[in-house]
This record gives C-alpha cells, sequence and structure tokens, in this order.
C-alpha cells in the first residue's frame, strides 16, 4: 500500500489496530461495550437483588468488590448494568442527532441557496434555545423515560452536525470531481448521496464519536436529577444522585458510578480524537502522495 | 581539486516500520558542483530529486539511513547534527523552496523573517539587520523594498513571495543556492521573471545554483550543466554549450506544420457548440472597480475533429470560460448553441441527458475523480447503466488494463487517474471535450503520452476538442487554431499553420516565457528586449493590456481594440501590433 492513505477509511482496516493514534480510545470504548454487552454475565450478581440488613452499606471488601448501597444492592453490579443504559442512550442519541444533522446539512449545503437559507436560519434558531433548559421543561412536563431522554438529546444535538456538514458539502461541491459527475447528468439527490456524502463519512464519524461522550454525560445529568432512567433500570447518574448524602459513610457509592462516567466519556473523546487524527489527511502523517 | 560540492555514492533508504520501509530512494547518487556553477537537476516527479537536496543540507527525515561521501570545500561531512555541517547550512548553502505559501511564516512581516536570517548569521543589531533586509530585498527587484518589507506574506503575489524567500537565502551570502522547484507554482510569465532574477542574482554574486526541476524546458534558461535524474542515480551530465535548444521530449511532440500529417483536409464541418458574446464570472460582474467580467464577450465555435487551443496565463478566464460552456456556471450574458439547440435553455432532467454531450477533463486528476468510488465503478456510473463490460472497454480505450477497475484513485499514478478521467468523459460518449490544462499537474513523460492519447482519441471520435494551455508547444502541436486570451477577451486568434510575425503583443510575451515556440521570424520580440511591464493601479476599461504594453497609444487605455481580421483567418485585437518588428 501507497503512504499517504490515512484518509481512506476502506482499505485501510489491517492498521486499526495497531495506530498509537486509536488505540486508548480503542481500548476503552470496545471495553466499555462489551461490557454492557455481556452485563449479566460479567456482573458478580443481580443489579436489584436486596441485600440482608448487615450487607446494607457496606464498605468495599471480599463479597462485595465496591461495596452496597442503602438497600444492599451490590454496587458493582449495579454498575456494570448501569453501562447499558450509558452507552444505549449515548449511541441512541447521538444516532438520531448525527441522522438528522447530516439530513439538514446535507439538503442546506447541497440544495438551491433558499434551501441553505432557511434550513440555517432554523438551525440558529435551534442553537439559540438553552439546550439543558429545553430538556428540563420538556423531560418535567412529561413522565420521565429512557426514550424521551433519548429522542430529547438527539432532537436537540443536532445543530453542530448540521453546520459542520454543510461547511464540508459546501467546500466538497466545489470539487472537480463534483463537478464532473454534475456533468455526466446525474441528478442532484445522486450527487449528493452518491458523491458527496461518502466523502463526508470520514468528518461525520468523528463528530457522532466526539459527541457520544457529551451525550453521556447528560443522560448523567439528568438521571442525577430524577429526570432520566427510573428503578428498576440502573443508570450511573442516578446511582450518583443516590450517593450524594452519604459521601462521607458511604463514600464509594457515588465515587464508582463518577469514575465509570469520566472514564466512559474520557474514552470516547480519545478515540474521537484519534480518528480525527487519522481521517484528517492534513493532521499526523504526510498528505497526498503526488 | 576546488569542486565546492562532491557527493560520491550517495545511497538513502528507508529501514523499519513505516510507509515507506524498505525502500531504497537513492540507489548511489554522485554529484559535482565547482564554485558559480549552475546545475540544473532534472527527473521525474519521485525520482528521488528532493531527498537529495535534504541529503545535502544534512536535514534527511528521522529513520532515514545514508550511506556515501558529501564532501563541502574538501571537507568531509559526516554528522548532520555536528558543527561543521551546521555551519555550511548557515552560510554555505541556502535552500528555496517551491511552495512560497508555506515557506513563510504567515504571523511575520516579511522584513522581520529576513531580518532575523541576518540577524541569526551576522548578529547585527535590529535596525542595521533591518536596514540589510531592504536592501536585499531591493536586490531581488521588489518595488518599494521598505514599505513591502512590512507586508505579510498573504498580502504579496506568489512571484512577490518567492523573491522573498530568495531575498532571505540571500541574507547569508551562501556560495550555493540549492532552489527546489522554485517556479512550479508560479504562472509562466511571473517563472521567467524569476528565473531572470536567479540568473542575475548568482552572476553578481558569483554564487554556484544547483536548481531542481521536472521541467526540462526550463534547464537552458538557467543552468550551464544538465543533470538528469532517474531511479535513484544521476544518470547523465550534458554541458550545455548553445543556449535553448530543444528537448527531446518536445522533439516528439513538436509537429512542424510543414509535415503531411497535419494538414487536415479542407471543408469545415459546422460547429458542434457555438457561443457568442459570452459573459460570465462568479458574482456581481462589470462593477465599478473591475469593468470588465472575468469571461467577457467571448465566441467559440467547437468543430467536431478539430481541436482548438486555449491559451492564456493564470487569471485570464480560460478556466471561467470552459465552466460556462459546460454549463457548471450559468453565463450572465451570451448565448452557446449545442447541436443546434439553445443550450442554456435546458432544465431538469433534459439537461441531464444533453449535458452529457459537453465533458470535462480536469486540470488536476487527483481532485476530479471521486477519492471513495472504485474506478470500475466511477466508470460504470458514468455510462448510466451500470454496465462493467462497457467500463472495462473504456479502460481499454484510454490505454489502461482491465484490472485497474478494482482500483481507488489513490492507488494511481498521476497519469493513470488522468487516462481514467478521460475514460469518464468517453463513458457519456460527448460530442464535445474541453480539457483544462489536463497534463499541467503531470511529469513530462505521462504529460506527452496524455496529449497524444488525446489526439488520437479525438481523430477516432471525432470529437471537438478544446484545449485550454499556457504551453504553446503543446497547443502548437496538437491544434487547428489558438485563442490567446488575456482578461477576459480573445486578444488574438490564428491558424497554427499560419506562422506569422505579426502577433499581439501578449502572446508575444507569452511565446517568450517558453522560446521554443517563437519561430525565427518572432524572436524580434526577445531580441529587441521589450517585455511586460508589470502593472500598477486598477486594470483598464479599454485594452486589457493598457498599462502594461511596449507598443501602447494612447487611445488603448479607454477603448477596446475590436478583434479584426488581419489575414485570412488571423485575427488580432490589436491595431499597433506588427510595427514593432524589424
Amino acid at each position: 500500500m501507497k503512504p499517504g492513505t490515512s484518509s481512506d477509511l476502506s482499505t485501510s482496516g489491517d492498521r486499526w489496530w495497531t495506530d498509537p493514534r486509536l488505540r486508548p480510545g480503542l481500548v476503552i470504548t470496545l471495553g466499555l461495550g462489551l461490557l454492557a454487552l455481556l452485563a449479566p454475565v460479567i456482573a458478580p450478581g443481580d443489579p436489584a437483588a436486596l441485600g440482608s440488613a448487615a450487607d446494607r452499606l457496606a464498605a468495599p471488601s471480599g463479597s462485595h468488590l465496591l461495596g452496597t448501597d442503602l438497600l444492599g444492592r451490590d454496587v458493582l453490579s449495579r454498575l456494570v448494568h448501569g453501562s447499558r443504559v450509558s452507552l444505549l442512550v449515548g449511541w441512541v442519541s447521538v444516532l438520531v442527532a448525527v441522522l438528522l444533522g447530516t439530513a439538514v446539512g446535507l439538503a442546506a449545503g447541497m440544495g438551491p441557496r433558499w434551501v441553505d437559507r432557511f434550513l440555517m436560519n432554523t438551525t440558529d434558531v435551534f442553537l439559540a434555545f438553552p439546550r439543558i433548559f429545553l430538556i428540563l421543561l420538556l423531560v418535567s412536563l412529561t413522565t420521565p423515560s429512557l426514550l424521551l431522554v433519548m429522542t430529547v438529546l438527539g432532537l436537540t444535538g443536532w445543530m453542530g452536525v448540521a453546520r459542520l456538514v454543510r461547511a464540508e458539502a459546501l467546500s466538497l461541491r466545489e470539487r472537480d470531481f463534483v463537478a464532473a459527475a454534475r456533468g455526466l447528468g446525474l441528478s442532484s439527490w445522486r450527487v449528493a448521496t452518491g458523491h458527496v456524502l461518502p466523502n463526508l463519512l470520514p468528518t461525520i464519524i468523528v463528530a457522532a464519536t466526539l459527541r457520544v461522550g457529551s451525550a453521556i454525560l447528560a443522560e448523567s445529568f439528568l438521571s442525577f436529577l430524577g429526570l432520566g432512567a427510573q428503578e428498576p433500570t440502573v443508570s450511573w447518574g442516578s446511582m450518583i444522585q443516590q450517593g450524594r448524602g452519604y459521601l462521607l459513610d458511604g463514600w464509594w457509592l457515588a465515587t464508582f458510578p463518577g469514575l465509570a462516567i469520566a472514564l466512559t466519556v474520557l474514552g470516547y473523546n480519545l478515540l474521537g480524537e484519534g480518528l480525527r487524527r487519522r481521517l484528517d489527511p492534513r493532521g499526523g502523517r504526510e498528505g497526498r502522495d503526488e | 581539486m576546488s569542486d565546492l560540492l562532491r557527493v560520491e555514492n550517495l545511497r538513502v533508504s528507508f529501514p523499519g516500520p513505516g510507509p515507506e520501509s524498505g525502500t531504497k530512494i537513492l540507489t548511489g547518487a554522485d554529484l559535482v558542483i565547482g564554485p558559480g556553477e549552475a546545475i540544473a537537476l532534472v527527473g521525474p516527479s519521485g525520482c528521488g530529486k528532493s531527498l537529495l537536496t535534504r541529503a545535502l543540507l544534512g536535514l534527511l527525515p528521522d529513520g532515514a539511513d545514508w550511506t556515501g561521501t558529501i564532501r563541502w570545500r574538501g571537507e568531509q561531512l559526516r554528522d548532520p547534527r555536528g558543527r561543521n555541517w551546521r555551519k555550511v547550512r548557515g552560510e554555505g548553502m541556502a535552500l528555496v523552496l517551491q511552495e512560497p505559501q508555506t515557506s513563510l511564516n504567515p504571523v511575520l512581516s516579511v522584513g522581520d523573517q529576513i531580518a532575523e536570517t541576518v540577524r541569526v548569521h551576522s548578529g547585527v543589531s535590529r535596525s542595521e539587520a533591518r536596514g540589510r533586509a531592504v536592501s536585499l530585498l531591493a536586490e531581488m527587484l521588489v518595488p518599494d523594498p521598505s514599505e513591502k518589507a512590512d507586508c505579510y506574506p498573504h498580502q504579496l503575489s506568489g512571484g512577490m513571495r518567492q523573491r522573498v524567500l530568495l531575498a532571505a537565502a540571500m541574507a547569508c551570502d551562501p556560495d550555493l543556492l540549492i532552489a527546489d522547484e522554485p517556479t512550479t507554482a508560479l504562472d509562466v510569465t511571473v517563472q521567467r521573471e524569476i528565473l531572470a532574477l536567479i540568473n542575475r542574482v548568482r552572476r553578481d554574486r558569483g554564487m554556484a545554483l544547483l536548481f531542481i526541476t521536472h521541467d526540462a524546458e526550463l534547464v537552458p534558461l538557467v543552468a550551464t550543466r544538465r543533470a538528469e535524474m532517474s531511479g535513484g542515480r544521476i544518470i547523465t551530465h550534458n554541458h550545455l554549450d548553445r543556449p535553448a535548444v530543444l528537448n527531446a521530449a518536445d522533439d516528439s511532440l513538436s509537429r512542424e506544420p510543414s509535415g503531411g500529417a497535419f494538414i487536415r483536409p479542407a471543408g469545415e464541418k459546422s460547429p458542434v457548440l457555438k457561443a457568442r458574446g459570452l459573459v460570465a464570472g462568479y458574482g456581481p460582474v462589470r462593477t465599478a472597480a473591475c469593468p470588465r467580467a472575468p469571461v467577457d464577450g467571448v465566441d467559440i465555435d467547437l468543430i467536431p475533429g478539430r481541436a482548438l487551443g486555449l491559451a492564456g496565463e493564470s487569471g485570464c478566464g480560460k478556466t471561467t470560460l470552459a465552466r460556462a460552456l459546460s454549463r457548471h456556471l450559468i453565463p450572465v450574458e451570451g448565448t452557446i448553441e449545442l447541436e443546434g439547440e439553445d443550450f442554456l435553455s435546458f432544465r431538469g432532467s433534459r439537461l441531464q441527458a444533453r449535458r452529457r454531450r459537453v465533458q470535462m477533463l480536469f486540470q488536476d486528476p487527483a481532485g476530479s475523480l471521486n477519492p471513495r468510488q472504485v474506478v470500475g465503478r466511477a466508470l460504470s456510473e458514468a455510462v448510466g447503466n451500470n454496465d462493467p463490460v462497457r467500463a472495462a472497454d473504456l479502460l481499454t480505450e484510454v490505454g489502461l488494463f482491465r484490472e485497474l477497475a478494482s482500483r481507488y484513485p489513490h492507488e494511481l499514478s498521476g497519469g493513470q487517474r488522468q487516462r481514467v478521467s478521460l475514460a469518464r468523459c468517453l463513458a457519456a460518449d460527448p460530442g464535445v471535450l474541453i480539457a483544462d490544462e489536463p497534463t499541467s499537474a503531470l511529469d513530462m513523460g505521462s504529460r506527452n503520452r496524455i496529449l497524444s492519447l488525446l489526439m488520437r482519441t479525438m481523430e477516432r471520435r471525432g470529437l471537438a476538442l478544446l484545449l485550454i494551455s499556457h504551453d504553446f508547444g503543446v497547443l502548437h502541436a496538437i491544434c487547428d487554431r489558438v485563442d490567446v486570451m488575456y482578461g477576459g477577451v480573445v486578444v488574438e486568434s490564428y491558424r497554427v499553420v499560419e506562422r506569422s510575425r505579426n502577433r499581439h503583443p501578449y502572446t508575444l510575451s507569452m511565446m517568450a516565457a517558453a522560446p521554443a515556440s517563437l519561430n525565427r521570424g518572432q524572436r524580434w520580440w526577445l531580441d529587441a528586449g521589450k517585455g511586460l511591464q508589470k502593472r500598477s493601479g486598477p486594470s483598464p476599461a479599454g485594452c486589457p493590456l493598457a498599462g502594461q504594453c511596449p507598443l501602447q497609444k494612447p487611445h488603448c487605455i479607454n477603448e477596446l481594440p475590436p478583434l479584426v481580421e488581419v489575414a485570412e483567418g488571423h485575427f488580432l485585437r490589436c491595431p499597433e501590433a506588427g510595427e514593432g518588428g524589424p
């Protein structure tokens, strides 16, 4: 393989593992993904099983590696199961945001000028809303549920993606290969989806990865306020909320979920940053060979 | 022996992990440069020219292994980080690179950057260094040097930036100037000025020059000796006793009009594409500040089986015209008739079908292919019915192996990419092919092969070809007629067989940039030392050349002369032309 293929997604699969820029992020995020997938197998016990009176608020020990909570439930088991909620919310809400943002951005970047103006003004209006208050308002007006959290996070998170995609599409549409495609009589739809969109993929993937971290943070925040995941579903945010009153007597209650959130966000940011450096031909290695 | 620099058996390779691992770039290069000698090092891209210069300077990239001897004034240089080599880098050799934009720091004024170099080497005071910087700029013929010293790089033109880099290189008063493709990023006329400047500075200072280029035509203009590089070693040395000889690569192309093959049977076919009074540009055109549009009233006839050349320097409107003709840009005024129909009135699916008849071959083959599409898919998409057999046939037609269909563009060489682009154009079965500088991004070898492929394709398919180039050698070899464009208008249109000495001043100045394309009768222009002046002030409303032209008369400033037929088939937009010759 020639040098300078760093911008290509499809042909450099063999080197993903060995790329030092990606390794830390990949290890953390893949590890967490496995943890969430295999939660029932990995977790030492049932996250909802109540312990005996003696087991309540027990410090970390041999029988409960990370201690127990007020109801005697095993913190490690709850932590492992909680990863499912965090990752699910993170990924689904980002997926919603990215799909919506890409559609809006591509339409604005490739469409006629009035479409661009309309869509970008709409985006500006959405950006002007204080996101967190919008979420709080919507969630508190209805019954809190995970589905609602995911939808709301998705519907309020697409604007950044839309702007990114539009900017990139505006520059791509001036490239010669797009002119060549138009010259061959392809329809605007075909040009946008067949030629511009595939070249946007690296940008979109990086943006999505970097946003997963912040979506996970947002979910924890909502759950901490009691507006996210509801019992018996375990979530890291609600675990912190429950441990908040026992920072001295039961420091393990809030500390471990807090660390888990921090590690997850760090993992996705590292992965996103690594992807950006790998997929952006101007970052890191040398550019094209000709 | 009093050599300045002697390189023997220099080998460079990249062992260890990494994309280039195990490749040997230089495989035993020998080079001797005497004091004050000017050597041109010629070779295709990727032959190791640039790596050789970096080895000379002791600036090889990390991980490179080198063996061989490099002697500077008889003293062997061993350790790239050692004191000897550092001293040579600082005071003995200076380097000027291709891209003046990236070689200059964008946030420092150019005067400060030159002064910094002066201070590092001579340790003079700030104000003294600044004075030296200004005088160096003056030596490089920068107008208003003390004002220009306060400019930032982005405020200067490409040619001016290259002068600044030369000034900075001269700050340490080197014995050897290494110029690595210093004019490649510039257009022809500026290129020639920079070359003349390098020549003059070299003579004045008695400095040696190692001039690296892929463009063999430049060699006789700057060098007394020519070294050719291929496959990591230097294969030939020639002394150039007589200046300005044609090189072999050119001979294969230039078919003199006397050759029988060139003249085609008479009887003009009717044009397949006919443009009248085209006015085009981006954004508002014909504003008060700039009275002329990028393309301002151009007529074009493209005839099946014929090639029309369009010449002009960068910025003259060639590419805007090409985009307007192919309807990638809607003209502001004028008409385009395609096969008898009004091309500009088409909309929707009718446009999608009809525009396939006009295909465009772009300058940069890397940018004109979708990087995420394999060649086969790009071609079958272009055919329209996703027929892989037809796609493979197209590859064969442009001289490529069918196996290339599964490759991505980045896995191809520049020449191969340009062939694929051509195949994609042919897939649409066009009547008109517009080739916008199709070879300027390629090295000499692929350039000639692509041009002959273009010509064969045109003849076999009966295409009407519009070839845009600033290289008159290429245009004269391929085209039947050449239109010369400047400032948005056609200033001259002539048949190539007609070798008149009566030329528009702008045509002559462009031809003078590549002296080989001037015939004997036209050399008066060079000999008389006439040339275009640098324009100061806004572009005029009259002749676009006003303010620059040695033949200028008062009326040129305010009225645009008409395009007049001065001889049969020869149109000229200059009433004064033809009187300057002896």
